[in-house]
């Protein structure tokens, strides 16, 4: 019922990007609306998915950005009018890439300010490159992460020296199993936000959760099958690397917990996850449950986590924009992006504060619809000016 | 098993008031009312009870009054249920025919009624009812009642209709700590539609939208089935909200507003005429344009009805309305509403008022009385032909009457 009418896109940007998204519409996750967008012409090529879009001038015809992070910014810029079109009348758009090359560092920043000015809220899921590609590209990444951080509403990292167990992968299985996670995180996501759920967030609460977070995230990832599957689930995301063996969930300051269960998922196997999961969680901590039923998933349960995690430099404020300047955004550019007039969907945020969550629907289950919060006054939603006197 | 002519006690706890209504049964089918309770709610939202306490007063009180006004004792009521977790879904089964000759069975008709039924609702959902819709044999005649036809396959289509156990399970302990038994639970959507809609209007498709104070229920005729049904957690409230917070004014006087001088229309002219509210305890009196009321009320009821549009949109549902759009409940009042209904719709409008129920006129005039008078229909319904036991025995409290 909830969202059933929320435009998302799921945007690949760059390499890693696309890689990830082909992972994604091979292995039948089907229902996103996908993009991949690259300067890269032979990898675009490579990705099977709906729409497909080239960025950058034809004078560099398509041999992508040679790791020039610039050049990958310059790109996204060139192609100003197609990101517009592209991003244009969406409610969330969910940015997938790695950082560390040219294109996913330089033109992601891009892309989700264009996506923001369109008004959509933007979800950027990223990956940070693994410690054998070298110091300079994990420098790279770094920057490229606060730029990234700026533009975004809420951002989803991933090391993907979490992804693998320690030195035992070979190079080409440890990039596989990165795709093929951030695929399954990112499908996740956009299942929990997109399909209605018995247990559901959205919108609105999401949104109050990355202004708890201060918007940036870590994520947790649990599959398992079997009589045993809330217990194997459990372990698996709590001994798995991503969440440093459950030492992030000590230090988080929330948690958004999502389950997929078949339709035999019981009530008990839920309470028993978001337990395990809770307690392990300050007592101080907020958390989201938000659980699906998917017939496709009788037997079977999948539990993601996200939780709330300080990368580097904490998240600019409003008025301090004094940040140094990182490669792959202009300084300018940041700062105006920051003091840019609030978006409506904002601007509802804080009226539903103001006014709505001290009147008559305090203690009442909450009415969304759509994206919306159907308790705050239609004429605030629909900006129709009351003149009174 | 109780006679047809036994008082039925119907309870609706709704958000603004509680209502109780005592009716008998006459011989002409009509439902008589002997008594009846009413009280401002307390402790309900959206239709859901938040406090019990408070809401187990209000319902304690109704009752009182509804068993002096009829003169009664009352041991049992049937309850309405609402809230914006109900929600329906069309469920479809089919059996294969194992007679030799292919002759469909009452026992064929029961098996597939029952895989029909099944619906897959997760563990924290309580089904209300499951309707039957269309049987249709081989997967092509639709037919109402297949009894001795021949089949291979016989397939039917059921809508269920259910909700969140919780607050279900929480409407249920106002009655079960007054230790009183629930003889029936039913959704208030259907009770509204059985009260209001004409036999020709279920025939050729309908949609009942009873607007209350916390909700809207609605539900969907569309070729003489229950096409759909649900609720919205949206309702007079929010008007009355909205204009509090739009022209800042405290509660009571934007619920003064809005039942005097309240219109789902905008104002057509350039006018700008005031409206004084009245000085009343701490508030001095003040004046307010007309205009902006309206304009607010206006932007809400247009919203609500739209909501149920697209809903029914989605289902594809609207084409198949010719006996349009009947509003009932409380904000039924709101003047102007059914000409905004006739925009967003484009289909005739109309207010639903309790049909087949005399006694009172207050009741047999009034919209919000919808639910409770359909609840005493699907009472005696119930008691005539009892279909099956209910599963689990959730809606059997006996717990017998202490006093």
């Amino acid at each position: 019922m909830t969202l059933q009418s929320t435009r998302i896109l799921v945007t690949g940007i760059g390499g890693a990007g696309c890689r990830i998204l082909d992972t994604m519409a091979q292995s039948g996750m089907t229902g996103p609306f996908y993009a991949a967008v690259s300067t890269d012409s032979k990898a675009l090529a490579g990705c099977r998915v709906g729409t497909r879009q080239r960025i950058g001038t034809q004078r560099d015809v398509s041999f992508g950005t040679g790791e020039d992070v610039e050049r990958g910014r310059q790109a996204a810029e060139e192609s100003q009018a197609d990101l517009v079109r592209l991003f244009s009348n969406l409610d969330l758009a969910f940015m997938v890439g790695g950082l560390g090359g040219g294109t996913g560092s330089g033109a992601m920043p891009v892309a989700c300010r264009i996506a923001r000015e369109q008004g959509a809220m933007v979800m950027a899921v990223v990956a940070l490159p693994f410690e054998f590609e070298g110091q300079a590209r994990a420098d790279l990444a770094r920057s490229a992460l606060d730029a990234v951080r700026a533009e975004s509403d809420l951002m989803v990292v991933i090391p993907n020296d979490r992804v693998t167990d320690g030195n035992a992968s070979r190079l080409k299985d440890a990039f596989a199993r990165s795709s093929d996670l951030m695929a399954n995180l990112v499908f996740g996501l956009w299942r929990s936000l997109s399909k209605p759920g018995h247990l559901n967030f959205d919108f609105d609460d999401l949104r109050a959760m990355v202004r708890e977070t201060g918007g940036t995230c870590t994520a947790g990832f649990g599959d398992a099958v079997g009589r045993d599957r809330s217990i194997e689930a459990l372990n698996a995301l709590m001994q798995g690397r991503l969440l440093d063996g459950g030492q992030r969930l000590q230090d988080a300051s929330a948690a958004i917990i999502s389950m997929v269960g078949g339709p035999d998922l019981s009530v008990g196997e839920v309470d028993g996850v978001m337990t395990g999961i809770t307690a392990r969680l300050p007592a101080t901590a907020r958390s989201l449950l938000g659980v699906m039923i998917d017939d496709g998933w009788r037997n079977r349960l999948t539990v993601t986590v996200l939780v709330s995690e300080a990368w580097g430099t904490p998240r600019p404020r409003q008025e301090e924009t004094s940040t140094p300047p990182v490669a792959g955004a202009r300084s300018a550019d940041r700062g105006s992006s920051r003091k840019r007039p609030p978006k409506p969907p904002d601007r509802q945020q804080k009226l539903k504060l103001d006014f709505v969550e001290d009147g008559p629907f305090r203690n009442a289950p909450a009415t969304h619809l759509g994206g919306q919060n159907l308790d705050t006054p239609t004429y605030l939603r629909r900006s129709i000016s009351i003149r009174d006197g | 098993m109780p006679a047809a002519s036994e008082p039925v006690v119907a309870l609706e706890i709704g958000t603004s008031k509680v209502i109780a209504l005592v009716a008998e049964l006459r011989e002409d089918g009509h439902a008589m009312v002997i008594g009846l309770g009413q009280q401002p709610s307390a402790g309900v939202r959206k239709g859901q009870v938040i406090d019990l306490q408070n809401a187990t007063e209000s319902v304690r009180t109704a009752l009182l009054q509804a068993e002096e006004n009829a003169d009664v004792e009352i041991a049992k009521i049937v309850l309405s249920i609402s809230g914006g977790h109900i929600q329906s879904v069309v469920n479809r089964g089919y059996v294969t025919v194992v007679d030799p000759h292919y002759e469909i069975t009452a026992e064929t008709i029961e098996e597939v009624a029952e895989i029909a039924a099944a619906a897959p609702l997760t563990l924290d959902c309580e089904k209300i009812h499951t309707i039957r819709q269309n049987f249709s044999l081989d997967g092509k005649d639709a037919v109402s009642n297949p009894l001795g036809m021949e089949a291979r396959v016989l397939h039917l289509s059921s809508l269920v209709i259910y909700g969140a156990q919780t607050p279900i399970n929480n409407t249920i302990k106002v009655i079960q700590s007054l230790k009183l038994e629930v003889e029936d639970v039913a959704f208030s959507g259907l009770c509204s539609a059985l009260a209001v809609l004409t036999p020709e209007q279920k025939q050729s498709g309908a949609v009942v939208l009873d607007i209350g104070a916390g909700t809207i229920d609605f539900l969907v005729y569309a070729d003489n089935v229950v096409a759909s049904a649900g609720s919205i957690g949206v309702g007079g409230e929010h008007l009355t909200n909205d204009v509090a917070l739009g022209l800042n004014l405290p509660r009571p006087q934007a619920e003064w507003l809005k039942l005097e001088h309240g219109s789902a229309l905008e104002c057509d002219d350039d006018s700008d005429s005031k409206v004084s509210i009245p000085a009343d305890g701490g508030f001095s009196g003040r004046q307010v344009s007309l205009r902006a009321l309206r304009t607010i009320l206006h932007a809400r009821a247009d919203e609500m009805l739209r909501i149920v549009h697209d809903r029914l949109a989605e289902l594809d549902l609207l084409h198949h309305m010719a006996g349009g759009v009947v509003i009932t409940g409380g904000c039924a009042r709101l003047p102007g509403l059914t000409d905004l209904a006739l925009s967003v719709f484009n289909c005739p409008c109309q207010i639903g008022y309790p049909r087949n129920i005399s006694g009172l006129m207050a009741v047999s005039e009034g919209p919000e009385f919808a639910t409770a008078s359909g609840l005493i229909r699907y009472a005696y319904q119930g008691r005539g032909v009892r279909q099956k036991p209910r599963n689990g025995g959730l809606f059997n409290w006996i717990l017998g009457r202490s006093s």
